[in-house]
């Protein structure tokens, strides 16, 4: 993140550079920024925090509809947990285009659930792995002719049945074992419902944040008189974010 | 999950053992073939169409009964509604109905092969029954609404075929576009519920009617059931928050706009409604939405200054005020700098003097040319959206501002002058149009990454690249400035890219896939309804689709920039654009289609809408004299143009036959070889055929073929067109007859020339002659060729009140939809197309007479010249003056004030009352296209041998009828009645003395000495000066005796043979310029 290197640096000399002064001239609307918080509860799918949050900053409700909000909840929760065909199963409720007309991340999805099992299926020394290859061959295989990246997504995930169980992978195959992977693909899940159903496909801070930047490094290049530094006052948050995940993950992309 | 579970799944549904269990096997079924085409086959083949469609249908019916019931019982108040729609239980049907629309949606998004079973299967009338909010749930009416998206997406894939009767397409808008169902979507946009979902079904339902509303029956059926209004509605709120003039705190408040996301499904909705109609919109623009928000008009006054009251100029904050743009930092100053269009705009626009800012103008200081006139708040709100937006909402803004301007320059309102509105466009529109163009280029390296994008970006980039040339052809369309101000943005090389780029061989990503075993044929089960099981044909692959509607795109486009200047069609043509061109004319042949749709690339011949776009193009490079020698003859473009006038589709015939029209003229280089493949007998033939625009434009062309051609062929094409026809087409259509009566002062000039359809005028062949040394005559009839300079100036065109709007969109409809009104126009543009015709057949290089001879011969004499006679004279005395300025501002008054821009010294016949003058009613004469055109034939009569002259001078009631039209308002046809008068006084040789003298005499009796020294008055100059040698000749006639003609012949100073017979063709030429321009 370019910005939390800028961030570090020294503290703002004492005298206030005249571009401060104009910023704190500036009074944002109170009914903006609350409608930027409910957009970013509602887009990450907290229903119940967004509906006390409307009940106190007295933000009207009716953008928060519980079923679509909790639909998504209960996907990502899904894919976070690894079961992939109830996901799969509910994405497919909601409105079957999503994956229908998006191969790439039907294949992600189908290729977490490969990994699921093959994980399950190496995790007894005895048990059969038939499962993992008739899933490969019957879900995976037929997609994967079609597209290069498909092909080696799907080779590389095959390997992991001779390696597995192991303590000692190989990064690359180390990487498909890891959360991250999953989460990565819920967050592109959430996305996609999203903009099925009309909506933006993430929340509005995050464009806010990028023209916020655009704005600075094109200001620095025009030679604009800047403060040395502008922090955000995101920064720390952010990196906490990271640590553990949902919030933070859609913001690293 | 590895196996299969369809068959199971299929058995339940056939035999249904518990509504849970259906569910059960419809979910399993549905996430089998999500994603996956080889099993959404295996479904199908399995027969699972039919049992999807009973169980939609058996639903359909419960459900509707239920709901119905319980609307009763607690459906009253918004409120209640909307907890009505949480509320109401999801039971077991709802969900087995919900699932099976989503199997459907699944399935269609296979593409059209699975399209043909499931219409077989008769899927779609359950879905559409289900559309109605009252009686779905608004969890499965979105999902329908989806489904039936899918559907009509899927269709779109559908490969060109002949045969366009068992076209999918037709068969689904035909079932959509029934009472019931629009009737359904008009509710379904008429919801005022703020929830996401019933935005999603707004949305879709916009979508829906984008995506098949074409035809006028359609846009129709949607105007009356209120969806335009209802659509507009939805606009005016968004717009509305736009509002300046609003207070600030209310924003976040209680209204009832839609999101703005959502915007561009309602523009796009709306524009689909209302193109191709001035009605339509006409309706959107004085819907009381539109009245009422943008204060448009104002009050009652009605006063040209009305509309820069306060209110309407809070919305001009919202666009850039453009004399704001000279400011250093501004980009577009950088970019505009000259302002050398405007400027150049600033001359046409000297006649505008309806407006006091304009004539306050100073063409000098070009940095102050700066007029406060602001556009009307409606097009000021949609060029703030269009900036603001971007994508999607950015075009679709466009769009409909370019739909609203060309209804602006039929029926104007109280719009801006033509220089504003021309300023604003090119500063504030075009460059953002031209931007986005630029962006979608496929050859930029961003676009190679196509691949790499979430298929909702990819949708989007594809919409762009194929919609923004689009909306670029009509935001230019027949504006020169405009076009000026698109190539200057540097446009045209990116076009001929994209054009280029849309032949590249399309890598076919779609591989087939793999199967884990091999497939053995599938058995099938007798008792499956086969039908319902047989998948389709395959469609086009979605990448061929987008190449082909990107090539339409930048076809069109290239011909609104080629439409009127030959330097840009230079341009063209040294961009390397001619052998793209031709290759767009290669059509699609039966051959190419039974190709597989995998080996199916772009360069196989091209679907209708492209041959059509590629004519447009053809048909305006060869405007240009100097490409038509050079480029288009090296590029051998005759023949595939000839080979189109033989397509199986009509509208590629007319296309093709308006390019021919101007292959065929007398400078082209390509004429004999047209000729020679047998051009005249095809167009002959299509002269014969029931559409109107093919008769229409065969005759053009035929007429212009004639010109020059030897006399056997002349009489050839005489004889293939037969006179009896000829005869029938002079007459004009029996209905026309009865329709003359009604003295609407439709069959006045500007009525002719005001066509419905401004789109026709565009298309309207015309040849520009560069040669030409551009005389008055020549700017004239450049005036003439642009529609708007006269309606602007149309009096009473500032409609206010209500009853005003409500008469005002009578005139409109009765203009659009009075079919016996259309029929007349239709006849007077054919009828002037015959006349035409023998003018061009008579004419000849030498002046033989031969021609004229032949003609009479065949003609039958009398019947000829009462044929002539009866396009002279006023129609049947019973056409009264009381209507005419009801309906249509006639002639009489209207035209001297808008015709010439000089008016005001037009002193003699135009004063603009004529009701105290003793002027002929000139409304209650025949079209004065159809005047002109049949003077221009006695021009060349005079011009034949001497004896023609003199049959002519005999035929009394005729030369009575011409007399009063020597002071007709238009120099248009004083003009040929000077060359008339002059063609008759000439002498041939010394012995045609004394029969010249004779004639001389004989006009002399009958007035027309008189005549002639009215026009030796007359304000314009050729006018006048043509009549000054006329006057002369006949003071020499008249004036010295029978010996001293040949002292007349003796001195030739102004009517020697040379300057006679040169004068006369060069007047040919010149007006056919004016025929070819219309």
């Amino acid at each position: 993140m370019s910005s939390s290197t800028v961030s570090v640096s020294v503290p703002t000399p004492t005298q206030q550079h005249p571009f401060q002064r104009k910023i704190d001239e500036i009074k944002p609307s109170k009914p903006d920024i609350d409608f930027l918080v409910m957009d970013y509860l509602i887009s990450h799918g907290y229903p119940r925090t967004a509906a006390k949050f409307a009940k106190e900053a007295g933000v009207p409700t009716h953008l928060i509809e519980e079923e679509s909000i909790e639909a998504r909840v209960e996907i990502r929760h899904a894919i976070h947990k690894g079961d992939i065909d109830t996901a799969i199963n509910q994405i497919n409720d909601l409105d079957p285009q999503i994956l229908d007309r998006n191969p790439a991340l039907h294949f992600a999805l189908l290729r977490l659930q490969l990994i699921e099992l093959i994980r399950n299926c190496t995790s007894v020394p005895t048990s059969d792995i038939t499962p993992a290859i008739n899933f490969a061959s019957s879900q995976l295989a037929p997609r994967a002719a079609t597209n290069e990246s498909f092909l080696k997504d799907l080779e590389l995930t095959m390997t992991l049945l001779i390696f597995l169980p192991s303590n000692d992978l190989q990064p690359q195959l180390a990487e498909l074992l890891k959360p991250e992977l999953r989460q990565q693909v819920a967050a592109k899940v959430n996305e996609a419902i999203l903009t099925s159903t009309g909506a933006r496909g993430e929340a509005r801070i995050y464009s806010l944040y990028r023209a916020r930047q655009w704005s600075e490094i094109r200001a620095r290049e025009a030679g604009k008189d800047l403060p040395a530094s502008l922090p955000l006052g995101l920064e720390p948050s952010l990196v906490q974010a990271n640590g553990h995940g949902e919030a933070g993950d859609v913001m690293v992309q | 999950m590895g196996r299969s579970t369809i068959p199971p799944a299929l058995l339940e549904l056939a035999n249904p053992s518990s509504p849970e269990a259906q569910v059960r096997a419809l979910r399993n079924l549905k996430n089998e073939i999500v994603g996956h085409e080889q099993r959404k086959e295996l479904a199908v083949v399995h027969g699972v169409v039919r049992p999807l469609a009973g169980l939609l249908r058996t639903e359909t019916r419960k459900g509707g009964k239920r709901r119905r019931g319980g609307g009763v019982a607690n459906g009253s108040g918004r409120e209640r509604e909307e907890e009505r729609e949480t509320v109401v239980e999801w039971t077991g049907e709802d969900e087995l109905r919900f699932q099976a629309t989503l199997v459907v949606g699944s399935l269609a998004n296979g593409g059209p092969a699975f399209i043909t079973p499931l219409l077989a299967g008769d899927v779609l009338p359950p879905l559409l029954e289900a559309l109605s909010p009252n009686e779905s749930p608004s969890k499965l009416l979105v999902t329908t609404l989806r489904t039936l998206n899918q559907i009509v997406d899927a269709v779109a894939q559908e490969k060109p075929f002949w045969d366009s009767s068992s076209l999918l397409s037709l068969s689904v808008t035909h079932q959509i576009y029934t009472k019931p169902v629009v009737e359904s979507l008009a509710e379904v946009l008429a919801q005022t519920s703020r929830s996401r979902t019933v935005y999603q079904q707004i949305s879709s339902a916009a979508q829906l009617i984008t995506k098949t509303c074409q035809e006028e029956g359609q846009k129709k059926m949607l105007l009356d059931a209120g969806v335009l209004d209802l659509l507009t509605a939805k606009m005016a709120a968004i717009a509305a928050l736009d509002d300046p003039s609003r207070r600030p705190d209310s924003r976040h408040g209680h209204t009832e706009a839609l999101p703005r996301s959502y915007l561009p499904e309602i523009l796009e909705a709306i524009s689909a409604i209302i193109k191709d109609s001035h009605y339509n919109t006409a309706r959107f623009v004085y819907s009381q939405h539109i009245q009422s928000l943008f204060a448009w008009p104002k009050g009652a006054s009605g006063t040209y200054e009305g509309y820069t009251g306060p209110q309407a100029s809070s919305w001009d904050k919202l666009i850039p005020r453009l004399q704001t743009l000279q400011s250093k930092s501004d980009p577009y100053t950088k970019s505009w700098p000259a302002l050398g269009s405007f400027a150049s705009s600033a001359g046409e626009g000297g006649s505008y003097t309806r407006l006091p800012s304009m004539e306050t103008l100073q063409p000098s200081s070009s940095r102050n040319i700066i007029s406060d006139e602001s556009e009307t708040p409606l097009f000021t709100w949609l060029m703030f959206a269009a900036r603001r937006g971007e994508g999607r909402e950015r075009l679709a803004a466009c769009w409909l501002l370019a739909l609203l301007k060309k209804f602006g320059e039929r029926w104007s309102l109280s719009d801006p002058s033509k220089p504003t509105r021309e300023r604003h466009f090119s500063y504030l529109v075009i460059p953002l149009v031209v931007k986005m163009i630029e962006e979608a280029n496929p050859n930029t390296r961003y676009m190679e990454k196509i691949h790499m994008l979430d298929p909702a970006d990819r949708e989007e980039m594809r919409f762009v690249l194929e919609r923004s040339p689009l909306v670029l052809a009509e935001l230019i369309a027949s504006n020169k400035t405009l076009q000026s101000a698109a190539v200057d943005a540097k446009i045209l090389p990116v076009l001929i890219q994209i054009l280029k780029k849309s032949f590249d061989p399309i890598t076919t990503s779609t591989k087939p896939l793999w199967q884990p075993r091999s497939s053995a044929p599938a058995v099938r089960d007798p008792m499956i309804d086969a039908a319902s099981s047989t998948l389709g044909r395959p469609g086009l692959g979605v990448d061929i689709v987008h190449a082909y509607k990107y090539r339409e795109s930048a076809l069109l486009a290239l011909a609104a920039i080629a439409d009127s200047q030959d330097g840009f069609r230079k341009l063209i043509i040294e961009m390397g654009g001619a052998p793209l061109i031709i290759d767009s004319l290669v059509p699609f042949t039966s051959d190419s289609q039974s190709a597989g749709a995998n080996s199916m690339t772009a360069k196989d011949g091209n679907p209708e809408a492209v041959l059509i776009a590629a004519c447009k193009v053809t048909r305006s490079l060869s405007r240009s004299v100097s490409v038509l020698r050079t480029s288009l003859i090296d590029h051998g473009i005759a023949q595939p143009v000839f080979d189109l006038l033989t397509h199986p589709k009509v509208k590629v015939q007319v296309a093709a036959t308006e390019v021919i029209t101007n292959l065929v003229l007398e400078v082209s280089p390509m004429r004999t070889e047209i000729i020679e493949a047998g051009a005249l007998e095809t167009l002959c033939e299509h002269c014969r055929s029931a559409n109107f625009d093919l008769r229409y434009g065969s005759l053009w062309a035929l007429k212009h073929l004639c010109l020059g051609l030897p006399p056997q062929m002349r009489k050839k094409c005489l004889d293939t067109l037969e006179v009896g026809w000829l005869k029938q087409v002079l007459n004009g259509e029996p209905s026309s007859k009865a329709a003359s009566s009604a003295p609407l002062g439709m069959g006045t000039p500007n009525a002719a020339g005001e066509q419905v359809d401004i789109l026709n005028a565009v298309d309207d062949p015309h040849m520009d002659v560069d040669e030409e040394p551009s005389s008055s005559e020549d700017e004239d009839t450049m005036t003439d060729s642009i529609p708007s300079l006269r309606r602007h100036q149309r009096p009473g065109s500032r409609y206010t009140s209500a009853t005003n709007i409500r008469d005002r969109l009578q005139q409109i409809k009765s203009d659009e939809h009075d079919t016996s009104l259309s029929n007349e126009r239709d006849d007077i543009r054919i009828q002037e197309q015959a006349l035409d015709f023998v003018r061009n057949f008579i004419t000849e290089e030498k002046a033989s007479g031969d021609m004229i001879d032949h003609l009479l011969n065949e003609f039958n004499r009398t019947e000829f010249f009462e044929l002539l006679d009866s396009k002279l004279r006023p129609k049947n005395a019973a056409a009264s003056s009381t209507t005419t300025s009801q309906t249509a501002p006639s002639t009489g008054t209207s035209a001297p004030s808008y015709w010439s821009p000089s008016s005001s010294r037009l002193s003699p016949f135009s004063t603009t009352h004529p009701q105290p003058a003793p002027q002929p009613n000139w409304a209650a004469y025949p079209a004065t296209d159809l005047i002109i055109a049949t003077l221009y034939i006695l021009v060349h009569l005079a011009n034949g041998r001497p004896s023609h002259r003199s049959l002519l001078i005999s035929q009394t009631p005729l030369m009575a009828h011409i007399l009063p039209l020597l002071s007709h308002p238009r120099r248009d046809v004083r003009l040929p009645c000077a060359w008339f008068i002059n063609n008759l006084v000439w002498e041939e040789d010394s012995s045609d003395a004394g029969p010249t003298r004779e004639r001389a005499l004989q006009l002399r009796n009958l007035g027309f000495e008189e005549g002639a020294r009215g026009l030796g008055r007359d304000i314009d100059l050729d006018v006048r000066e043509r009549a000054k040698t006329a006057v002369e000749q006949l003071g020499k006639l008249l004036g010295a005796g029978v010996g001293a003609g040949g002292v007349g012949y003796g001195s030739p100073g102004h009517f020697g043979e040379g300057s006679g017979l040169g004068g006369l063709r060069g007047l040919g030429g010149a007006h056919r310029g004016s025929w070819a321009r219309e």
